[in-house]
């Protein structure tokens, strides 16, 4: 019984951990993704599309209306972000591995 | 990326999952700016690069100017991120040479790209083998047809326990 009771907490431990650690952030599919750039061409929406692949990577093809902050450069880069602290910011890499 | 733009008091932020890949495969239009050339990449398997590595050094894998056998780029962005923490990381362990490199590091810069030998096999390492194509093409608009990346990079060859060496912060500028 201790050693029930025992990982219990420990479980607890591990979860409350992991949730604190883990970022809940709305996720977006492909098609809400082609709507959103459309009806951003269309003047309809307003939102930043921040591409985080190398720069290498992001010359070669991004979607259109990116911003290229590479992961690790956002420190010397945050300023592309802009200053509206409430605009909504969309990320996207690779994709799926 | 999420996390971090979030740390930047942003509050309104998602994801788009798929991702670039995804966005391609829909047939969705993209822009380029300097598109890369289209070549076919090729991989070698980590039993072949650690058969390479192991012929070549019996003969201390010599690295004359015009006579490289073996060359490996290790451009992990894990290395760099590591190096921020103050962390160390382990890197094929090779008697052959070893570039360090981020992919980025390679753009437009004539000095690095001129390390890398036109002679010899060059292997590159990523993560998991995901970006060398990106390199590889890249080497190519420069000329180079010698390079060949390391399927599932870094990652399949940790997992095959095969031979690594720690490298400090140090090592790897």
């Amino acid at each position: 019984m201790k050693k029930i009771i025992v990982s219990i907490f420990l479980l607890l431990a591990v979860f409350r951990g992991e949730s604190s650690a883990l970022e809940r952030f709305a996720i977006i599919s492909t098609e809400e993704m082609q709507q959103l750039v459309a009806m951003r061409a269309a003047g309809k929406t307003d939102f930043v599309l921040v591409n985080c692949l190398d720069e290498m990577i992001f010359r070669d093809a991004f979607i259109p209306g990116s911003i290229n902050i590479p992961l690790g450069k956002l420190g010397r880069l945050s300023q592309r972000l802009g200053r509206d602290k409430s605009r909504l910011i969309i990320t996207y890499c690779m994709g799926y591995r | 990326m999420a996390v971090a733009v979030k740390k930047l008091g942003f509050t309104n932020i998602k994801i788009y999952n798929g991702g670039l890949k995804d966005w391609i495969k829909n047939g969705l239009e993209v822009k380029s700016i300097d598109p890369l050339p289209s070549v076919p990449v090729r991989f070698i398997n980590n039993i072949e690069l650690l058969k390479k590595m192991e012929e070549n050094q019996q003969h201390g894998c010599p690295s004359v100017p015009g006579e490289n056998i073996l060359t490996i780029i290790d451009f992990r962005s894990s290395l760099q991120l590591a190096e921020k923490r103050g962390g160390d990381q382990y890197r094929i362990k090779t008697g052959c040479r070893t570039i360090t490199a981020m992919l980025d590091d390679f753009l437009h810069n004539h000095e690095l790209v001129n390390l890398v030998p036109r002679s010899g096999l060059v292997v590159t390492v990523s993560e998991t083998g995901n970006r060398d194509q990106f390199l590889i093409r890249y080497l190519h608009s420069q000329g180079y047809d010698n390079v060949v990346g390391l399927r599932y990079g870094m990652r399949g060859w940790l997992k095959a326990d095969y031979p690594v060496e720690r490298i400090t912060t140090e090592q790897h500028r």
